[in-house]
């Protein structure tokens, strides 16, 4: 049969490329191999040329291979099932490349891409170390490249090629409508769409610096490989030294845009969750900071000659780790991120890879461990190298508590066990990174201030006694004056969140400090003090924002009657969201709120909800703040034409704080029912109905019936209810439901308070009149959101800066030193 | 031995040691319905699916953090849940819910809802074809 209107040469250049690109990456690895092996110069030389011509192949297969996929996105060719899975035809051009890193092949590729962009650097670079570095970057190759290529090889799947067929897969393939010819012409028109959290500017450019983050971690393992390999235990440090700095200060970038993306465009409210996808690229960045410092104590002393191989192969590992946790669906039920993988195939083909480069490093580590030069004599207590290997081990330390928790599906699957985080993930997390914080920020300031080898007690003390002095100064203010009162864990973490606080500041301050008194002031030179301070800088940050983040859609459940207490009789901290009708300003923490109503934009899907905020003085009256939020939110047209909400937050953002809010519940506008149903109670005059946003007082209850009114033409009886609704804003509205009846049939009068969503009724029962109260959500446009205040988070961004640019002064200088 | 190992080895220990105190009381179980009811009042984990049979109680006019609903798990039982925040947008459309509380008597007093939904999961096979299933009707 002969489909219609496909478009199948591009799927095949594209297909062809990524065959290429394996064979490349394969022909490479060999080809830097026998190069590193050859010892005769013309051998080398021959091999070497080859080598690079395989790699330039491969570097031009990944182009077109990105390119082929560009071309059936941009062109909506829905017969590729990589289109149909993550675009659609309405999706804005913007977000064509983060269709891209939503599928697991593109995210590959987007790998792959920078290995061959970083591969170029090192060829141009390296000198001597090219090529034992490059046959290990291109066998990493060899498996980034495998994982495109979706080929059997004896019934065993490897890989997944993104230029599949939509009618050659399953469960498709069975499907009916493909066996018609003109099926594109037909049915299929559209595709499925990109998840719309990921329609954000953030998630068009976090994963490319978070994969080239993930990309650059070879590098740094590459060159202490190829140090063991040629047997030059110590000078691959200094060459290698840049690619850990780059590695580092990426992996951080990438990983707080992640959570910048979070923070605008989540609703968890925050910017960090510890949740499992967060922490696994959290892990290499801890690791790879503290391999830097052993590695400098290395490159100063020659100590640590061991742990460096180490910490950088740890660093590679896990970083496989992390995309073997969050790519192969094993985390499971315990993320609230959205990958799951290709399910086996990627589960196998990714611990193959683990295992192979833990056993090349491993052979090649034990079979030279004797010959690496180790200093005999001992550390002084007073050297920096010293202190700095402790920090290092604290890193270390860090990331295995973080790893081990993060681990737990993994090691439920390997023992058998159930096992899962307890209540309070955050907590479990939070009170051993704030002692982490303490010691880390101590140790940051303090060993700047102490020389390798040994440092003079009193030189040492001369230069530290200033900073010291004025941090704890800043910090024991900011204990006193910053009204840091987070008691929710008891005092010791109180204590112990000040104590971070005072390590941080000072880390800070000593660090500003060093780059006068010990550099002179050289930037070029203060990489190291740049990043410190960063460093300081964010820990300060994440303890100010943390503790001091403030639920203001606290919900009293709207009731502020005098004399009346909240049902519970307390504010409970578990009531976070609130509900806002349209037009009814509603008091929320030392704010005023209304819903003004709702709006969509032509070319964009999402529907804006205007929430005005107004601050006014309690004395005078006058407004002191005044402000409109849009937060947004996709309506997603789900089974059974159920639409669901997908909401993203919108901040007001002061210098000091971000008033953050986001819709977390709206009346599904294809259902109208109504649900809620009458409370009817007896009444007489003057009583009193409470209902969820005030009361109703029953002004007067008129009884009439022929006999005793002869006005009453049209009916034989009636019962009519005045009432004046009050409330919780202080408005008031009159109402008058009324019951009818004529020749023995009921006919009830409604009356309706709109902005109170109430409709009233009235009853005549055997006992006497009754009020029939109705709370109707169908009645009213309503909102219900969440509102945080987070303070200083501005702080957390300008930390992050400082600490990428110091990693970059630092990797420049040592580039140029190199 | 040096000073350094030393403290690396006493930094280790101590590090595995607060992990061994901690853990029973930082970990908990997946279970299901039946065995959480024998758990009363012991935090854990439920995976269960909505009982979309039963309807879902939610008036945010009335009270925007009380939401009730029963689930279902694979091998049964069935439980009221009750959760004082928000309903979760796509609760309905959700395919599988794990739910983070506690048993109070025959309710389930979650405080954490994670919902694996169908949007989210594009390369799930299964969902695939349910997907393929409504286009195809979508379409004749």
């Amino acid at each position: 049969m002969v489909y219609q209107g496909e478009h199948l040469l591009i799927g095949q250049i594209g297909h062809f490329f990524t065959l290429l690109s394996f064979a490349a990456s394969l022909v490479a690895t060999f080809s830097f191999f026998k190069a590193t092996q050859a010892s005769k110069p013309e051998d080398h030389n021959a091999w070497k040329k080859l080598a690079r011509t395989s790699f330039y192949i491969e570097i031009f297969s990944v182009l077109a291979i990105f390119i082929s996929l560009y071309i059936i996105l941009y062109n909506h060719y829905f017969e590729y099932l990589y289109a149909y899975k993550h675009s659609k035809r309405s999706l804005p051009v913007k977000y064509l490349l983060s269709c891209f890193w939503e599928g697991q092949e593109g995210s590959f590729l987007l790998w792959n891409f920078w290995h061959c962009v970083l591969g170029s650097v090192v060829i141009a670079t390296a000198k001597k170390w090219e090529t034992p570095v490059m046959t290990l970057v291109s066998l990493a190759q060899v498996f980034l490249a495998s994982f495109l290529i979706g080929v059997y090889f004896f019934d065993i799947k490897i890989g997944s090629n993104p230029f599949v067929l939509v009618r050659n897969e399953l469960p498709f393939a069975s499907a009916p409508i493909f066996q018609d010819p003109q099926y594109l012409s037909k049915y299929w028109h559209d595709g499925n769409g990109l998840n719309v959290l990921l329609q954000n500017y953030w998630m068009v450019i976090h994963p490319p610096v978070i994969f080239l983050g993930f990309a650059s971690t070879l590098f740094p393992f590459a060159f202490a490989f190829a140090g063991l390999w040629k047997k030059d235990y110590t000078g691959w440090v200094k060459p290698a030294m840049p690619w850990a700095l780059f590695s580092a200060a990426l992996l951080g970038l990438g990983i707080m845009m992640g959570a910048a993306w979070a923070y605008e465009s989540l609703t968890f409210g925050g910017y960090w969750a510890w949740d499992p996808v967060e922490n696994a690229s959290l892990v290499p960045w801890l690791i790879i900071v503290g391999g830097i410092h052993v590695m400098l104590v290395n490159k100063s002393t020659g100590y640590s000659s061991k742990a460096v191989y180490w910490f950088l192969f740890l660093n590679f590992i896990l970083l496989v780790y992390s995309t073997f946790l969050t790519r192969t669906g094993v985390l499971g039920d315990t993320s609230v991120h959205s990958f799951t993988g290709e399910g086996d195939s990627l589960f196998w083909h990714l611990i193959l890879m683990m295992t192979l480069f833990t056993g090349l490093f491993l052979v090649m580590y034990f079979k030279n461990q004797k010959h690496i030069p180790v200093v005999k004599k001992e550390e002084d207590i007073s050297s920096r190298e010293f202190w700095m290997f402790v920090g290092a081990l604290v890193f270390f330390i860090s990331a295995a508590y973080i790893t081990f928790y993060t681990s737990l599906p993994v090691i439920n699957k390997i023992f058998g066990t159930n096992k899962a985080i307890g209540e309070d993930p955050e907590y479990i997390y939070n009170r051993v990174m704030v002692l982490i914080a303490v010691v880390l920020g101590l140790l940051t300031a303090i060993t700047q201030y102490l020389r390798y080898k040994q440092t003079p007690r009193s030189f040492w003390i001369k230069k530290i006694i200033a900073p010291t002095a004025i941090a704890l100064l800043i910090s024991v203010s900011i204990s006193f004056f910053g009204g840091i009162t987070y008691d929710k864990y008891g005092i010791g973490y109180l204590g112990a969140i000040h104590l971070a606080m005072f390590a941080s500041i000072y880390a800070i301050i000593a660090n500003a400090a060093y780059i006068w008194s010990g550099l002179k002031g050289k930037l070029k030179a203060a990489g190291g003090s740049v990043a410190h301070v960063g460093f300081g800088l964010v820990l300060a940050a994440i303890l100010i924002t943390s503790s001091k983040k403030e639920v203001i859609s606290i919900n009293r459940t709207g009731i502020i009657i005098p004399g009346l207490l909240d049902p519970k009789g307390k504010e409970d901290s578990g009531m976070e969201n609130i509900t806002l009708i349209q037009g009814v300003p509603t008091p929320m923490g030392k704010y005023m709120v209304t819903y003004q109503g709702d709006s969509t934009h032509p070319g964009d899907e999402k529907l804006y909800f205007k929430v005005n905020y107004i601050r006014e003085d309690s004395a005078t009256g006058k407004i002191k703040e005044h402000f409109n939020l849009y937060p947004d939110a996709f309506l997603m047209k789900g089974e059974g034409g159920r639409t669901s909400l997908s909401a993203n937050p919108d901040s007001r953002h002061y210098w000091n704080k971000d008033i953050f809010t986001f819709i977390t519940s709206m009346p599904d506008p294809s259902s109208t029912k109504d649900t809620a149903s009458f409370k009817n109670r007896l009444v007489k005059s003057g009583d009193t109905i409470f209902y969820s946003k005030g009361f109703i007082l029953v002004d007067q209850i008129i009884e009439a019936n022929k006999n005793t009114n002869k006005d009453l033409p049209l009916v034989d009886s009636a019962w009519l209810a005045d009432v004046t609704v009050h409330s919780v804003d202080g408005r008031t509205y009159k109402a008058s439901p009324a019951l009818f009846s004529k020749d023995g049939m009921p006919m009830p009068k409604l009356d309706t308070v709109m902005s109170q969503s109430l409709v009233l009724q009235v009853n005549k029962t055997q006992s006497g009149v009754e009020l029939g109260v109705k709370e109707s959500s169908a009645v009213m446009k309503y909102i219900t959101l969440k509102a945080f205040q987070f303070p200083y988070i501005g702080l957390l961004w300008l930390g992050i800066i400082i600490m990428t640019t110091g990693f970059f002064i630092s990797m420049l200088n040592r580039a140029r030193k190199g | 031995m040096k000073r350094i190992h030393i403290i690396a080895l006493v930094m280790i220990a101590a590090a595995i040691a607060y992990m061994l105190v901690t853990m029973s009381k930082d970990l908990t179980t997946y279970d299901t319905i039946a065995s959480a009811r024998q758990k009363q009042g012991q935090f854990i984990h439920l995976i269960a699916t909505l009982d979309r049979s039963k309807q879902i109680e939610y008036n945010p006019v009335e009270n925007p953090n009380y939401l009730a609903f029963y689930a279902v798990d694979s091998l049964g039982g069935k439980t009221k849940v009750v959760y004082h925040s928000a309903k979760p947008p796509e609760l309905e459309t959700s395919e599988r819910i794990v739910l983070k509380g506690k048993m109070n008597g025959d309710v389930f007093d979650c405080k954490e809802i994670l919902l694996k939904c169908p949007s989210k999961y594009k390369d799930d096979p299964a969902h695939q074809e349910k997907e393929l299933k409504y286009k195809t009707q979508e379409n004749q």
